[in-house]
């Protein structure tokens, strides 16, 4: 009785041992910097890979103080997803001494994904400071471009595939899915804009440029005289007179991360709708897709 | 001297030559530019205080050489072009020299001549620090204008902790850090051999960060006399508070002791200590306070202490305006307004 309870345990055990995830493939772990590009990543990697961020909330990614704590989510990662185009040359310092050997740049733990990206406002002549914060590349905010999105998604499937050869047929099933729901609602998207088409926007910083020019909106100029300078009298003032003979409606779109005091305060003075909302995915509120869903129809009156 | 002097001019040439050209193979070429205008009692100086250009490139995957050159202005007027750092960082070594090893600890190597990693404020370059002057016990133990640098090599090793832990361990040679003609030309001599000791280790709950760390330097390691062996021990305590995307505080502390002797004297106690708080408020604005305090050397001179306050404005990512105002207790109040520029990509290891 003893020994044949003993040997049912011990198969049950081995069973167990046999079928149990503890076996399966340990999941990928894949660190982006930010959550859109972690939202993509999700999507696209499904169970098979653990995903964390860089940063956590919304934050103008250029001024980032890197701290010890990133390189222990850096050091055990098998792909990093940076953003690129010298926007966040501080992750150099964090690979360098993470100590990764994955994440070296060449490496196919490296992800840049900004290389096929249609870029927008790349210098064509020299710049130097007097021009403010111009980037050589161009503007860099590029995930806020949905159609981004699908490149960057395309990017960390192929990335994924690489890693992870016997995934593949999971990640293009999930590209296939996120291009399919991505697709279906750039076309609501665009009909929820419908009634702001003809609007004109202003902003503080050069952040919406993409966002502008996938749904065909007018942005009319911005609080910073020149990027990265903050908002100056006589410049406001000269934004002011050409926004109150515009042709159509005009609403103040701030990046939560700029003082919104400066746009609620020209907004207010020059009688227009004002919003300040953060320029990236919040992984509380649904990822990258759901991002677009709440800032299209935030920006509807 | 002349001979780097005119190396200098060579590379400078070049690099304004191939600016118009392909940047293709081009390392970052920066230049970093330190101005003050200081006013005591009765006394108003301006001084193009340093010029520092550096040279940054990854040579290999993961093997990267940084080069930082400073063109300094020295007491009595004259300039002088110095090799502040000339390293190479192997991020993994093992990776490097034995590529296909199934385990590779997460070493990394460093070589060259670099500002030591002694506590936070040693290896600190001038437009990475949050004050225009360094705490008195640093300008005592290592050096008014830098921070105690060496020649030879480091290993760094990344603990296998669910937080950020790391030992590192130096084998430097130095040459004398005491400055000519600076009034703070004392304390201990760091010449021949020296054996530098770090375990720095952080933590991150939420939006604050705590790193802690301790250091250990032994000077003239090789000597026979280990009775005249200079030696410092110290500790670093740094918290950093993400209030809000563009708000920060930062509170930053250390304590230093030293053991030394003078010209050959029985080897005797110093300490000194600083506690900094910096409070980012504003993207572009931030005002910082700190608190010195150096002991005496065994039962020489006096305790001394000071207190500094700053307010800083960034213009760009390496360029800001600085006005400082320090009081120290046994001298005259000094008010420094400090401008600080940056040309071209510019980076500094994560320390």
């Amino acid at each position: 009785m003893c020994c044949s309870r003993l040997k049912s345990w011990g198969i049950a055990l081995l069973l167990g041992a046999v079928t149990s995830p503890f076996w399966a493939a340990e999941p990928l772990k894949v660190v982006a910097i930010s959550s859109d590009f972690a939202s993509i990543a999700r999507s696209i990697g499904g169970e098979r890979v653990r995903v964390s961020t860089l940063i956590t909330g919304s934050r103008n990614l250029h001024h980032i103080n890197p701290k010890p704590s990133m390189i222990v989510t850096l050091r055990d990662a098998d792909l990093l997803i940076r953003l690129g185009m010298g926007q966040d040359t501080w992750i150099d310092g964090l690979i360098q001494v993470a100590r990764n050997p994955h994440l070296f740049p060449g490496k196919q733990g490296y992800l840049d994904p900004s290389g096929p990206i249609e870029k927008l406002e790349v210098p064509t002549e020299h710049i130097d400071g007097r021009h403010g914060d111009v980037h050589l590349e161009g503007n860099p905010h590029y995930w806020l471009n949905p159609m981004n999105g699908l490149i960057i998604a395309a990017q960390i499937r192929d990335r994924l595939v690489v890693l992870d050869p016997e995934g593949e047929d999971l990640y293009q099933e999930n590209y296939q899915v996120f291009q399919d729901t991505l697709l279906d609602s750039m076309i609501r998207w665009q009909e929820v804009l419908d009634p702001i088409k003809g609007y004109y926007f202003v902003t503080y910083h050069t952040v919406w440029s993409y966002f502008f020019d996938a749904f065909s909106l007018q942005s009319f100029g911005q609080l910073e005289p020149v990027p990265g300078v903050p908002p100056t009298p006589k410049h406001l003032h000269a934004l002011q007179e050409t926004v109150l003979g515009s042709q159509g409606p005009v609403l103040v779109l701030c990046a939560s991360y700029y003082p919104s005091k400066a746009c609620a305060s020209f907004a207010k003075e020059a009688g227009l709708a004002f919003l300040s909302t953060p320029p990236n995915a919040s992984a509380k509120e649904g990822g990258y897709l759901a991002f677009f869903d709440q800032l299209t129809e935030d920006l509807v009156p | 001297m002349t001979i780097l002097y005119r190396a200098l001019l060579v590379m400078m040439v070049l690099t304004s030559f191939t600016f118009g050209q392909s940047p293709t193979n081009l390392p970052d070429i920066s230049l970093i530019g330190n101005f003050h205008a200081t006013r005591t009692d009765g006394d108003t100086d301006f001084a193009v205080k340093e010029l520092e250009l550096a040279f940054q490139q990854y040579l290999y995957p993961g093997v990267r050489a940084d080069v930082f050159l400073a063109i300094e202005k020295e007491e009595d007027g004259s300039r002088t072009v110095d090799l502040e750092e000339a390293y190479v960082t192997f991020s993994s070594i093992f990776d490097v020299v034995l590529p296909n090893a199934p385990m590779k600890p997460a070493m990394g190597v460093m070589v060259g001549k670099k500002l030591l990693t002694f506590g936070k404020q040693n290896a600190m370059h001038a437009e990475q620090r949050a004050f225009v002057d360094r705490p008195l016990a640093h300008q005592t133990f290592f050096g008014a204008d830098h921070g105690l640098s060496g020649e030879g090599g480091q290993v760094a090793y990344l603990l296998p902790l669910p937080f950020f832990s790391q030992l590192e361990a130096g084998y430097w040679t130095s040459e004398s850090h005491i400055e000519e003609g600076h009034v703070e030309a004392h304390g201990p001599e760091f010449e021949n051999t020296l054996l530098l000791g770090r375990f720095w280790n952080s933590i991150k709950v939420k939006e604050t960060e705590l790193e802690v760390g301790a250091s250990y330097l032994l000077g003239d390691a090789n000597g026979d006399d280990t009775s005249a062996q200079p030696s410092i021990w110290g500790l670093d305590l740094t918290y950093t508070r993400d209030l809000s995307p563009s708000k920060q505080f930062t509170l930053q502390a250390e304590y230093l002791k030293a053991e030394y002797g003078d010209d050959g004297d029985a080897k005797e106690e110093q300490d000194g200590y600083f506690v900094s708080g910096v409070f980012k408020f504003h993207p572009l604005y931030s005002v910082g306070l700190r608190y010195d305090v150096l002991g005496q050397h065994g039962d020489e001179g006096q305790d001394e202490n000071q207190i500094v306050y700053q307010v800083t404005r960034q213009l760009t990512e390496t360029s800001k305006f600085r006005v400082q105002y320090q009081k120290p207790e046994h001298s005259e109040s000094v008010v420094t307004a400090q401008f600080i520029f940056g040309m071209g990509p510019h980076a500094h290891v994560l320390q």
